[in-house]
């Protein structure tokens, strides 16, 4: 026997009641002093057995009153073999609930698990009766209602099975759960059954299992209904994805060299044998074989000449070959495609010989090769002097800066601009603007001689293609350089010297971020003031990769996943209408806005994986978006921990649509046994009533004689 | 030292002012009263002649008889002597018992005791006192006068009724003391062996005693009138019985019924007095029409 409201019964403490009271009275017997007991003792052994009975019968039928009641209202229902015999069967509303989050695309047994979740849903169907309701939830990172109300009409309710898509987004059964709990809370008197068809994925119950009691709360807990877990079946799908991919070159340069590191994971219980894909743009630049071992996740370089492609981004793919889930199997990435970086160049003074201006050696290196433009401004000018369309600015030894410049430079930080300041004599640490990633503290002298340099991160994109192993960066011939306090979010690049500082000395080269933008300090003069840095051969070539560097836009490498929302790029100008375009082709466009910035959410949610571009003036903006990895593991969530999370709900697991029939087969004839109880109930009411008169007469009956005094006994005659 | 006004109020005295009590059958009595003696003596009533002997008192020489016979014969007349009233009183714990504002079944009898006693007093006869229990506790012979009496109403307020019953075994040595022929008045709930007491009683009545039986009973022994389920405490005994008193009622009265009918049959064997009395009945009541019926039916 099951009951719909089980919590009923804890009413049956209440059977206490009587038995306290009637032990409470059995206490309150009062002791009467009594001439004799003589006549008492002759007629107590009948009447003491008697009462007893009767008493004792009486607490018996009392507590069975009710505890029939409460088992009434617990409301039980039994399986019948003739349901009609009691009346039919008892009423349902059954919900149910289908996953289709991107690990149910996973195939097994010749179909995708969502159409063998389907076809279970469906099944369900040939087992409702006349009055039996109907809702149907699809599940992925969210609820979506498609009956939210319970429906007589299955038509309708089965439409809505049949229209349910695989989706591209992670799984998460919380929100489907708790409305299911919501459903069942406004339905109408009866059984209650949510069925929830799904692979059970370990990923998708994790927020269920972190905090079950904010999924199964109070509506669950009222009307406990029925939940049974469906999985279409318990194979173990092949399945492989690129979990990560990292670029190595900073920007792609047709006909150059273009690196990257693929991630694979093999999730399956068999080894991996394939091949990693990359394409850049129609073109395919070139693939790599893997090898992984069940379980195990390995790296896989790759080195290509990339193609040549137009525009400011260029889209690319890494793929694998194919496997049971093949959402996971293409990773999409963006790589800005090289152009000229343009360049201010920023001096404190302007005055004397041009070769003796801290900008002199500047411009020269970055005019070498003609591939930089440069305009070269007094930082004074930099008050009025617009940054727009800019890839970095340099200070050469600007002195203390007006607030209008400092605020402009801010800006142009915040549109992912680079400033990159080489200070000198004129640079005073109480000038230094708040930008910076290091405060400037003390000038300090160098010992004579060479000073060797040391890269600290040599995959830095300033030093990719320019200083390794192989090609160290020279010694430098410097005689001073500045002392720096360090901020918490400053990175020092190179050091020079030996001995000093956490990295055995001064640091050299110091690169801060502000939003989107970047901060370079290069800590020596322009200028020959310093030293003969300007005449050395890293000179040139390090001031080339800054200025190449300033033109990679920072922040493209974020990962996004299917369901995650769009924001402005900071690279876009707000004065100019955006166009919006979706991996399907759908465009959707979006007025100008002077006060969105970086926050400003161009897409809620992305809802598939691919290129969505956003394009404002000149400007375009690639986002790569992928399908969350974690849907990637099949694993499904352990019974007993499913068992534990919604506990003490009655909870079936089921595999298969055979189990599913089976299940439905036996939970059938459910009879509602609450109206037998009831009659029982009246029927012990009445019988008690009945004794208690009973009682209460003969009690009565004692009063009926009386007893005559006063006569006095007639004589016999003398 | 008691006085009767503790028993008996001025109003209830002078009510029995009027009342007399008498003995049914012959007694003696050693002083010249009222009551008809067996013993023939000088006396205002003629009884028989015999032959005159010498010594006899030439005074009841009955000359009309010589006139007649020229013989000499002595009239011999019915003595009228003083009344011996013997009371005895159960004065056994069971006694003590009272339920509400009624007064004990002991105060009750001496409160009987005292009405009686004013009554015999004031027809200048004898009142003897005994108080019984298991064994005999007060014993006072009988006597007239108002120091006597006072006496015996001491001896009523200081006993306190306690101890188990054993009517019979006191019943019966009291018999074989009581030399004298009177009138006895047996106070008890007869909450005892009926056999031992009406054994007694018929020792009595073999010494030919006049007996009066009076059976004192609470309202609550005559109805049993609780309602919830109690432990009912024998007040000699101690022994404890738990009974619900509304299912056993009917059963207890007609046991007690038969008991009282009992008693009542056995004393009419007997010719003994048997009166029922409830607690609840005034005992001013209860002399007052006893001694009017116990008149009418000796008429």
């Amino acid at each position: 026997m099951n009951f719909l409201a089980p919590w009923m019964l804890y009413g049956l403490a209440a059977i206490a009641a009587p038995i306290a009271i009637h032990l409470w009275r059995r206490r309150q017997i009062q002791a009467i002093p009594f001439g004799s007991l003589r006549f008492l003792k002759a007629i107590a052994s009948r009447t003491r057995r008697s009462s007893r009975v009767e008493n004792l019968l009486l607490l018996f039928l009392r507590c069975l009153l009710f505890a029939l009641i409460v088992a009434a209202a617990a409301r039980p229902v039994m399986l019948a073999r003739s349901a009609q015999l009691f009346g039919g069967e008892v009423p349902r509303t059954v919900i149910l609930i289908i996953d289709h989050s991107a690990s149910m695309g996973a195939r097994a047994g010749g179909q995708t698990r969502l159409e063998a979740a389907k076809a279970c849903a469906l099944s369900v169907f040939d087992d409702l009766k006349q009055g039996d309701r109907v809702a149907v939830i699809a599940a992925s990172d969210r609820a979506g209602l498609l009956v939210a109300e319970p429906t007589i009409d299955r038509d309708v309710a089965r439409k809505a099975v049949a229209g349910i898509r695989l989706t591209e987004t992670r799984g998460d059964f919380a929100p489907a759960l708790r409305e299911a709990g919501k459903i069942t809370a406004k339905a109408e008197r009866g059984l209650r059954q949510v069925f929830l068809f799904t692979d059970s994925q370990e990923t998708g119950w994790r927020p269920t299992l972190a905090h079950p009691e904010a999924v199964f709360d109070l509506p669950w807990k009222q009307e406990t209904p029925q939940l049974v877990v469906v999985r279409p079946d318990d194979l173990s799908p092949r399945n492989a994805c690129i979990k990560e991919l990292r670029l190595l070159s900073p920007f792609l340069v047709g006909g150059s060299t273009f690196r990257g590191v693929a991630t694979v994971e093999n999730l399956s219980s068999a080894p991996l044998h394939d091949l990693v894909q990359i394409t850049i743009g129609n073109e395919r630049a070139g693939q790599r074989p893997v090898d992984a071992a069940p379980g195990a996740t390995v790296e896989v370089p790759f080195e290509f000449e990339a193609p040549g492609v137009e525009g400011s981004w260029a889209r690319g793919t890494a793929r694998l070959s194919g496997d049971d889930l093949p959402a996971d199997d293409a990773y999409y990435f963006s790589i800005p495609v090289y152009r000229p970086p343009r360049v201010t160049l920023a001096e404190g003074t302007q005055l004397g010989p041009e070769r003796l201006r801290p900008s002199f050696f500047l411009r020269k290196a970055l005019e070498a090769g003609g591939a930089i433009r440069v305009r070269t401004i007094s930082a004074a000018a930099l008050d009025d002097t617009g940054l727009e369309g800019q890839s970095a600015v340099f200070l050469a030894d600007p002195g203390r800066l007006s607030d209008r410049a400092i605020a402009r430079l801010e800006r142009f930080l915040e549109s992912g601009g680079t400033v990159a300041l080489f200070p000198g004599d004129q640079t005073r640490p109480a000038d230094a603007p708040a930008f910076l990633p290091a405060r400037p503290t003390a000038p300090r002298d160098l010992p004579p001689g060479r000073q060797p340099v040391r890269i600290a991160d040599s995959a830095h994109p300033l030093f990719a293609d320019a200083w390794d192993n192989g090609t160290p960066f020279p010694a430098l011939p410097q005689k001073r350089l500045l002392d720096w306090k360090l901020t918490p979010q400053a990175a020092v690049l190179l050091t020079l010297g030996a001995g000093e500082g956490a990295e055995g000395g001064a640091p050299f080269l110091i690169q801060g971020e502000r939003g989107p933008g970047r901060v370079l300090i290069v800590n020596a003069s322009a200028d020959r003031t310093w030293g003969d840095f300007p005449l050395s051969p890293a000179f040139l070539p390090l001031v080339q990769q800054i200025a190449r560097y300033s033109a990679t836009q920072p922040g493209r490498a974020t990962r996004l996943s299917v369901g995650d929302p769009l924001t402005l790029p900071p690279n876009l100008p707000r004065n100019k209408p955006l166009a919006l375009t979706l991996p399907s082709g759908e465009a959707r466009t979006r007025p100008a806005d002077a006060a969105a910035d970086s926050r400003t959410v161009l897409l809620e949610r992305a809802d598939a994986s691919g290129f969505y571009s956003a394009s404002a003036g000149e400007e375009t903006a690639i986002f790569p978006v992928n399908v969350d990895r974690a849907e990637s593991d099949l694993k499904a969530a352990p019974p007993e921990a499913l068992e534990k999370a919604t506990a003490p709900l009655a909870l079936t697991q089921l595999t298969g649509r055979d189990a599913l029939t089976q299940w439905l087969q036996k939970s059938k004839g459910l009879v509602p046994f609450w109206p037998f109880l009831l009659g029982a109930a009246l029927a012990v009411f009445i019988l008690e009533a009945v004794l208690a008169n009973l009682v209460a007469r003969r009690r009565a009956q004692g009063e009926a004689i009386t007893i005559a005094t006063g006569r006095l006994t007639r004589r016999r005659t003398v | 030292m008691q006085s009767i006004s503790d028993f008996l109020t001025p109003e209830g005295m002078r009510k029995l002012e009027a009342l007399t009590l008498r003995s049914r059958t012959l007694v003696e009595g050693f002083r010249a009263g009222s009551h008809a003696s067996p013993l023939k003596g000088a006396s205002i009533e003629f009884a028989d002649h015999r032959q005159y002997v010498k010594g006899d008192n030439l005074r009841n020489l009955d000359w009309k008889v010589f006139g007649r016979t020229e013989r000499y014969f002595i009239k011999q007349f019915e003595e009228e002597t003083n009344l011996r009233v013997y009371v005895m009183i159960d004065g056994s714990g069971s006694m003590g018992f009272r339920s509400g504002e009624h007064l004990s079944k002991y105060d009750y009898a001496c409160r009987i005791a005292a009405s009686l006693g004013y009554i015999v007093g004031k027809q200048q006869d004898s009142l003897g006192l005994t108080i019984y229990d298991d064994k005999v506790r007060e014993e006072i012979p009988a006597r007239g006068g108002m120091r006597h009496f006072r006496l015996i109403l001491e001896r009523l307020a200081a006993h306190r009724p306690e101890g188990r019953t054993d009517t019979g075994k006191a019943l019966h040595a009291l018999a074989e003391r009581t030399f004298r022929r009177g009138l006895i008045v047996l106070m008890s709930d007869l909450l005892d062996d009926p056999e031992a007491i009406f054994k007694a009683v018929a020792h009595f009545r073999k010494k030919l005693h006049d007996v009066i039986l009076i059976q004192l009973l609470d309202p609550a022994e005559l109805t049993l009138p609780f309602e919830r389920v109690a432990q009912f405490v024998d007040m000699e005994t101690g022994e404890k019985l738990e009974i619900d008193p509304s299912l056993a009622r009917l059963a207890y009265q007609k046991e007690l019924q038969e008991f009282i009918d009992g008693c009542r049959e056995k004393c009419a064997v007997m010719n003994v007095d048997y009166r029922l009395v409830s607690t609840a009945e005034s005992f001013e009541d209860f002399i007052h029409h006893y001694l009017a019926e116990r008149r009418r039916m000796s008429l």
